[in-house]
């Protein structure tokens, strides 16, 4: 139900490393810092302060290159347990301001702001990008503020050009590139600004006389294609500022697997439970009809037949089915099975395990509507915030009971 | 109570009454009509404390004026088998002789105090309508009501009524009707509105006769009182909140059709005969000179019909479900009816009366 435009944030916690140390050990402040290893040690550096960049140290570079640029330079091991609390710290203040975060490493998040826009709005904002720029400054100050890090941030259309935009909001900057204005943005950068592309790959682009991103977005694609690879089109397209605003997810939302428009056979789930009240079953049912539901409106079918299946403690098994209108709507389909379950358990006795299947499955046109108001209607809903947060993302409040045996 | 009355006057008036009586109730009074003669007029009531209906029977013949309270379906099932003649209704106590030409019953009535007070019957009304244009704005709205329960302010049509016109808005969420009238109202500035339960509507149509030129109507204390020559009704409203129209009825679209009304309403039902439980709508499609309305079921079959048009500038694909198309086509009464869209996923208009619009959501085609 997102309508307007993509907004990828890159986050980067500056130097972070360094300054973790720093935070750790103030005397460090304004000092050139190297974290890697001991000085003229084996390892490489994991991170280097703006003081000793400026003799031209960088990370991934061995810690024996680094102490013959800067001698002078503290170097320090690094300890990697208290950098990946403070990483946690921010990623927690991050979760803040969107719930739709991707850790890209310990330093870097992509965050999507997509349709905060109105959330955030103020009423000095000029435009939906200004909103965005100012909440991304107040998420790099929170950052600041609260755990003395600093970080800069780009925002774009999508994660490359974001991607981009943080490295050139160094440091503690944010930059926002307005939708439209990205080959602008990147045409005269050098071709190394491009995430993918490394120094074997900046070597044979210069050979082949590229040498911005410009050139580069501008040069034929099959040459691309040779020097990159699989995924010189990426490239490309990443060049003229055009790439993948999708986070992805980081759980799977669903594991099971029901091809779409498929008609035949049925849609069942059953779990097997201790029943320690009798809550517990109805909270059981909540839960087993939301799945069945969700698994038909993956398929797009509407299921005619429902059936009830209740296993007693003692292993006596019922079922019970009914008929009604299609549906594929779990809050019509629990009313069903509710007063089916009510009136099958006759027994005295603990309930081990109880399923619901659809049945008599059917496919459907979607009726479109003026506004929301029919359950049906609400499925929809449900199925977006999984589809982006996971399928325990949402659920009924009596499948949340803290007496039920939880969802799944 | 003794009176004499025409089977063919006392008729009709009765069947409206007990239509209101409930068949089942938990106050089993409610299944019986109340019986008023006096001066030569006999009342009719009957009420479900939901909607209450008031009926008078001119020129009866009073011999003893009184009350009386009788089960509504026996009354009614009496009165329909009576051949035409004079009919006589003669109480002893709660015993009650009815008598006609050949066929004579007794019944045993309820004391008429149980009958509850039908409050708003003693009221006056606030304006007076044109008869015949509420008429038929009820008609040309009313089917669009919804029947589910699960949004209540939705089970009622909304009546708005303003200094100088009146409104009638009814949808389901799928498809609204909308009738706009000009008239001149005696009310102060602002506007009335009550959300009216349909019921009341259908029986006012009813009880409207040629010689209602007008209707007189109050909204008071959560209650509709109409009062036409012959009848009051009372309506408790339907309370919640209606949808905010302005934000659901829809600019007119870009693509504009005007059709032959019976022409197009003979294609979708033709068409609609191919449509199923599973495969509800029928496929539009717009050219510039042809539309072809098509439906396909899997386990039916399918349909193709072809109307010669002035079509839009660009064409169009879009699916409805035939039968709410059919239903503001029936409610039209001008011969052509305009269809304005913009896409196959937006709201569709159906205009052509002026005052009326009614607005249908497509079914996207999957």
């Amino acid at each position: 139900m997102i309508a307007s435009a993509p907004r990828i944030c890159c986050l980067d916690l500056d130097t972070f490393f360094v300054s973790v140390e720093r935070l750790l050990d103030p005397s460090l402040i304004g000092r050139p810092v190297i974290v890697g290893g001991k000085k003229g040690g084996s390892g490489v550096v994991t991170a280097a302060s703006y003081e000793v960049r400026e003799y031209g140290v960088r990370s991934g570079m061995s810690i024996a290159e680094a102490t013959a640029l800067a001698p002078r330079a503290i170097f320090l091991l690094g300890s990697h347990g208290v950098y990946s609390k403070y990483s946690k710290k921010a990623r927690s203040i991050i979760e803040r301001y969107s719930p739709r975060v991707q850790a890209a490493s310990i330093d870097e998040a992509y965050i999507d702001f997509r349709g905060c826009e109105r959330m955030y709005h103020e009423p000095q904002d000029r435009s939906n990008d200004e909103t965005i720029r100012r909440t991304v400054c107040e998420l790099t100050g929170a950052i600041l503020m609260e755990l003395g890090l600093p970080a800069s941030a780009g925002i774009a259309t999508s994660k490359s050009m974001a991607k981009v935009a943080s490295g050139l909001a160094k440091p503690e900057g944010v930059l926002l590139v307005e939708a439209g204005a990205e080959a602008a943005t990147l045409s005269p950068l050098g071709v190394r600004k491009l995430p993918g592309v490394g120094p074997v790959h900046e070597e044979k682009l210069v050979r082949a006389g590229i040498t911005t991103l410009g050139e580069l977005a501008n040069a034929p694609e099959d040459l691309i294609r040779h020097i990159f690879g699989a995924y010189g089109t990426n490239i490309h397209l990443s060049a003229r500022g055009i790439g993948n605003a999708d986070l992805g997810r980081e759980r799977p939302a669903f594991r099971e697997h029901d091809p779409r428009g498929q008609r035949m056979g049925s849609i069942s789930n059953e779990r097997t439970f201790r029943e320690r009240s009798s809550r517990v079953s109805e909270s059981v049912l909540s839960s087993l009809c939301e799945r069945v539901c969700w698994r038909a409106r993956k398929r797009g079918v509407k299921a005619r037949t429902v059936t009830l299946k209740l296993r007693y403690s003692d292993f006596h098994t019922l079922t019970r089915a009914h008929t009604m209108a299609p549906t594929h709507c779990e809050a019509k389909l629990y009313r069903v099975v509710r007063t089916l379950y009510r009136q099958a358990r006759k027994k005295d006795r603990s309930i081990r395990l109880l399923g619901v299947a659809l049945s008599k499955l059917c496919s459907y046109d979607e009726q479109l509507v003026l506004f929301d108001g029919d359950s049906e209607e609400r499925c929809g809903a449900v199925d977006s915030v999984r589809e982006m947060f996971g399928y325990d993302a949402v659920h009924f409040a009596t499948t949340m009971r803290p007496e039920g045996s939880g969802p799944g | 109570m003794k009176f004499t009355c025409p089977r063919a006057t006392l008729l009709d008036p009765l069947l409206l009454a007990s239509s209101v009586a409930p068949v089942r109730s938990v106050k089993p009074v409610l299944q019986n009509l109340r019986l008023d003669a006096s001066d030569g007029v006999l009342e009719i009531q009957g009420t479900d404390l939901e909607t209450s209906l008031r009926i008078r029977v001119q020129n009866v013949e009073v011999e003893r004026a009184g009350s009386c309270l009788l089960p509504a379906a026996k009354l009614s099932s009496i009165l329909r088998e009576l051949e035409s003649g004079p009919v006589t209704f003669d109480t002893d106590q709660l015993l009650c002789r009815i008598a006609s030409a050949g066929a004579s019953f007794r019944m045993q009535g309820v004391n008429p105090e149980e009958f509850p007070e039908v409050a708003g019957f003693s009221e006056s009304v606030d304006v007076q309508i044109p008869a015949a244009l509420l008429r038929k704005m009820t008609r040309k709205v009313v089917f669009a009501v919804s029947a589910e329960k699960t949004r209540y302010a939705l089970n009622g049509v909304l009546l708005t009524l303003r200094k100088d016109s009146a409104v009638m808005v009814a949808t389901d969420g799928r498809r609204l009707a909308s009738m706009e009238a000009p008239m001149e109202l005696s009310l102060p500035d602002g506007e009335k509105t009550a959300i009216v339960p349909p019921r009341a509507l259908n029986q006012l149509d009813r009880v409207l006769t040629p010689e209602d030129e007008f209707v007189g109507l109050s909204i008071k204390d959560g209650t509709l009182l109409v009062q036409t020559q012959r009848a009051t009704i009372a309506a408790r409203l339907i309370e919640g909140k209606y949808p905010n129209l302005s934000s659901i009825i829809p600019a007119p679209g870009e693509t504009k059709v005007s059709l032959d009304r019976s022409e197009l309403m003979a294609a979708l039902r033709k068409a609609a005969i191919m449509t199923s439980e599973e495969s509800k709508p029928v496929r539009m499609s717009f050219s510039s000179d042809k539309l072809v309305i098509s439906a396909r079921s899997a386990d039916v079959g399918d349909a193709e019909v072809e109307l010669l048009i002035e079509g839009p500038s660009q064409s169009l694909d879009i699916g409805f479900n035939p039968e709410f198309l059919l239903d503001g086509l029936k409610a039209l009464e001008s011969d052509t009816a305009v269809l304005e869209m913009a896409a196959s996923n937006k709201a569709g208009r159906l205009v052509g009366d002026p005052g009326y619009v009614y607005v249908v959501m497509p079914i996207s085609l999957g």
